[in-house]
């Protein structure tokens, strides 16, 4: 029942998409004159049809008290507006054969959707309804306030990984947003207002913070026509109010300690580095897959198999709009410490920073970025959402030509230099998770 | 995230109320749901073939993308365990990937991380699959790989003490998460006494000895019980060439049939597991299903659908949307060789604990005794279809489905008919599946909890049988 030994794919993040240099995409774009960027993509090898919105939005807009209001608001989308009746967005596009889906991250949000062609006007037509005019009221806030918090409760307090993700995030930030995770903190999560919703609505739904991307069966001019037609007369809005970067620099390590329920110990660490970008934003992609990218990776190589110390450890580049982590995660295999996983790694950094990676360390993170980014290709969601990301990012869709080239440009010199730059005790936040056997908290009590 | 899918895929129902949309609205509707049944996919061509070594070929172009896609699938699976050594088929596809004849652990890593993609193996219930995936310009040195990893790996020693130890770490590391827990204690329930319910433990992994592994290693990876399935940017004459370079001097091994019996229903059992940091409660509800042969397999699809798949579905609808009782549920069926299962997951918060018990349970009785209305029968036939169609976009979908119709001997038009069959299901079929099988009281019911909170909730659910989280693996 497990598949024991399949190498880990790479995570679909905007910082790890890339291009097929060979194919260039024959994507048109509409921008209406209230500032909606609409991208289409024909493709009719696939009976369906892919519909991508990226609201320009995420917990870096959210201040102190409504923290996670920007992942509760994605899950009111689904819940009606002026037209359209509460459960109708599914009913209509399940019944045509297709399904929706979002997330919320600390920059964006994004909502997907994958139907049938036939079912492309309908699908225009609602989301063009909660674009415009969302249904908001106080019986839609509290029905997702108490799905929300249990999704916090499965993915964060029952989860000793969710935990610890969101205990480094908490403690290598002082002031920006980026200290609380998009779940949001529990009693900001009850805290919140429809006041609050409705404002955050207003301006950061508006047609000008968002663009959507089309791809699959349908006819370009057709859809042009009717984005027109259902979107055009939304009404622009100010632009958000810019995200403050008040983060001061770090002057020193910074060590919690956590204690909650567990088996064995495990580690988190995390460095700040720039934002994507960054032109150093490469070459730490370039890092991260030599560091754990597969068994013949450094870290896997001297931490599970050489020092068999640890079942799993990850690096990581979580380069973000603003500055973010380039972040650690391992966990002990049993009889061993996090303190030891903790010295094994930094053996890992030192080394590179003292001694560099190998021009063929460097050829095969080239590969591994390669063969992910083709595999964004393959379905009409997956190319939706790279042209969409990219616009929404980067301003230009096309800048995903820039992808791959970009690093293929990375040299070993440039791999040793980020890690010098940005490995420091200085720089780093470590977060140690001290198991509390469950028999040993009951006998406490 | 809005929400996780849970179960045998997301399939959906729909409403129970009149849509309440302007005329036009319903036009619309209608026709979209017209257009999806009507819909016809058109896949590329498959190419099969035996090489006189009893390998079945299984070949499909697919130029979406410059990939390969490779996968060998050979019975036995977790089935093929020695019954005291739970783990072994695991632990063979753990470490075919850790040594050859010609290749240490350390080249095969070096050499398939060079070239970005991935080789691995796994194994489920009756299956042990080898798969590889490379863009198509590192085809013969991605073949090249594959081919040494199944027919020569070595098991060394020393890889089989790390893969052990990563195991144990792993299981000793389960009381942790509690959805895991959930769902382990589930197969051992339902499959108490058959091969499908022999997970691996601590007890059973320290037992695994080398020669264990070499025996499963020999038994099963032969190539006269071989199906290699192949979609990829490649021709397919140029392809079969190359797959019969390496494969094809292989000699025949004995093919000693492997007697799984037949899964039997079990009685149901009410499990607590006893978690006490929890602040959430997980539940299952589950009982033995049908096998993949199953005439059931069609009309279950579309009852699952209804109940408990996609985000309109029944138990959607009523315990999440309706009452905000959980961030996720879903039901599923799963269907292999010798038998299947049915199951319901969700989760609550524990105080909310009794409340989603009651309000499943009530969902799964009305749909059991009231079955479904033909709206909702046109409705999820639309969904299923559409998706049928979104999802045959991947290398890995449709290499997935190629491998399934020959080791589960579908017709070779499965893929051609499916939403035929999709098409015919009746009323009657779903409803006599709902009869069948989501009366609550034919489910097992495991929950993982902090025992202590949550047992005033449970009055009149009968005995628990009560076990610490910390003996689950052991």
């Amino acid at each position: 029942v497990s598949w024991l030994a399949l190498a880990g794919v790479g995570l679909m993040v905007s910082a790890s998409l890339s291009v097929p240099a060979q194919q260039p995409l024959a994507v048109s774009r509409l921008r209406l004159k209230n500032g909606l960027t609409v991208l289409a993509l024909e493709d009719r090898s696939s009976p369906s049809v892919a519909y991508y919105t990226v609201f320009r939005v995420g917990s870096r807009n959210e201040r102190p008290g409504i923290t996670g209001l920007s992942h509760l608001f994605e899950h009111m989308m689904f819940n009606g507006s002026a037209k359209f009746k509460p459960k109708m967005l599914d009913q209509l596009i399940e019944a045509g054969g297709g399904s929706s889906n979002a997330f919320t991250t600390s920059d964006t949000t994004e909502y997907q959707e994958d139907f049938s062609p036939s079912t492309l006007d309908i699908v225009l037509q609602l989301e063009a309804d909660r674009m415009r005019a969302l249904k908001l009221d106080t019986a839609n806030i509290e029905q997702e306030r108490g799905i929300v918090k249990e999704e916090r409760r499965v993915n964060y307090d029952n989860s000793v990984e969710g935990s610890m993700d969101e205990m480094l995030w908490n403690s290598a930030f002082v002031a920006h947003p980026y200290r609380w995770d998009t779940i949001g903190f529990m009693k900001d999560i009850d805290a919140i207002r429809l006041e609050d919703a409705k404002a955050y609505f207003r301006i950061h739904y508006a047609p000008n913070n968002a663009v959507v991307a089309v791809v699959g069966d349908f006819d370009t001019k057709w859809l042009f026509d009717h984005m027109e037609k259902y979107f055009g007369d939304i009404p622009r809005q100010p632009a958000p109010r810019p995200v403050v970067n008040a983060e001061p620099p770090q002057r020193g390590e910074r060590r919690i300690a956590f204690y909650r329920a567990a088996e064995l110990p495990a580690l988190r660490i995390g460095y700040h580095i720039g934002s994507f970008k960054d032109p150093d934003d490469p070459a730490l992609d370039v890092l991260a897959v030599i560091l754990s990218h597969g068994e013949s990776s450094r870290l896997y190589r001297s931490l599970v198999y050489e020092k068999q110390i640890a079942t799993d450890v990850n690096a990581s580049n979580e380069s973000r709009i603003d500055p973010g982590l380039f972040t650690f995660s391992a966990q002990a295999q049993q009889g061993h410490t996090a303190a030891e996983l903790e010295a094994a790694i930094y053996a890992v950094l030192d080394d590179i920073q003292k001694n560099g990676v190998t021009d063929r360390e460097v050829q095969k993170a080239k590969n591994v970025l390669r063969f992910d980014f083709v595999n964004n290709f393959q379905t009409n969601m997956g190319r939706a959402r790279l042209i969409a990301e990219f616009e929404a990012n980067w301003g230009n869709w096309e800048k995903l030509y820039d992808y791959l080239p970009k690093r293929d440009a990375v040299t070993p010199a440039d791999v040793q230099r980020v890690g010098k730059k940005y490995f420091s005790d200085r720089n780093r936040t470590v977060v140690t998770l001290y198991p509390e056997k469950q028999e040993e908290k009951e006998a406490a009590r | 995230m809005r929400y996780r899918s849970q179960g045998d895929g997301p399939f959906i129902g729909a409403a129970r109320r009149r849509l309440s949309v302007s005329l036009c609205l319903l036009c619309v509707f209608a026709a979209s749901l017209r257009s999806a049944e009507a819909q016809q996919l058109s896949l590329p061509p498959v190419t099969r073939a035996t090489l006189d070594n009893g390998i079945r070929l299984v070949l499909m172009e697919y130029h979406r993308t410059p990939t390969l896609n490779v996968s060998a699938v050979f019975p036995g699976g977790d089935a093929g365990d020695p019954a005291d050594r739970a783990g072994v088929a695991g632990m063979v596809a753990s470490l075919i990937r850790r040594g050859t004849e010609k290749r240490t652990a350390t080249q095969i890593a070096e050499d398939i991380d060079f070239l970005g993609g991935s080789l691995g193996a796994g194994a489920e219930n009756d299956a042990f699959t080898v798969s590889l995936s490379v863009l198509a310009k590192d085809t013969d040195a991605g073949l090249d790989l594959f081919a040494d990893v199944i027919r020569h790996a070595t098991f060394p020693e020393a890889e089989v003490e790390r893969v052990r130890q990563l195991e144990l770490s792993d299981l000793e590391a389960l009381p942790e998460d509690p959805g895991s827990i959930a769902s382990r204690v589930t197969t051992e329930t339902v499959f108490a006494g058959h091969p499908y319910g022999a997970v691996p433990t601590i007890t059973s992994m320290k037992a695994i000895a080398r020669d264990d592994l070499l025996a499963y290693y020999h038994r099963f990876l032969i190539p006269n019980r071989m199906i290699l399935v192949a979609v990829g940017d490649f021709h397919t004459s140029e392809m079969q060439a190359k797959l019969r370079a390496r494969f094809g001097d292989w000699p025949k091994g004995d093919e000693a049939a492997l007697n799984v019996p037949s899964v039997a229903p079990t009685k149901p059992k009410f499990v607590l597991v006893d978690k006490p940091d929890a602040t959430q409660t997980q539940v299952r509800f589950a009982e033995v299903g049908f096998p993949r042969s199953s005439p059931d397999y069609f009309p279950a699809r579309v009852a699952n659908g209804i109940l408990g798949g996609g985000f309109t579905s029944r138990l959607v609808d009523e315990v999440r949307i309706n009452r905000s009782l959980t961030y996720g549920i879903g039901s599923g069926f799963r269907a292999w060789l010798r038998g299947g299962e049915f199951t319901v997951s969700t989760f609550t918060k524990i105080e909310t604990t009794r409340a989603l018990l009651d309000t499943t349970r009530a969902v799964l009785k009305r749909t059991a005794e009231q079955g479904f209305t033909s709206g909702e029968m046109q409705k999820i036939k639309g969904y299923l279809s559409g998706q049928f169609a979104i999802g045959m976009q991947t290398p890995d979908a449709l290499a997935a489905q190629l491998a399934d119709i020959t080791f589960y001997g579908l017709p070779d038009n499965y893929l051609q008919t499916y939403l035929g069959r999709l098409r015919a299901v009746t009323l009657a079929d779903a409803n006599r599946i709902a009869h069948a099988y989501f009366p609550p009281d034919r489910l097992s019911l495991v929950l993982v909890a902090p025992a202590a909170k949550v047992s005033g909730q449970l009055k009149g659910l009968g005995n628990a049988e009560t076990r610490s989280v910390e003996t689950v693996g052991k």
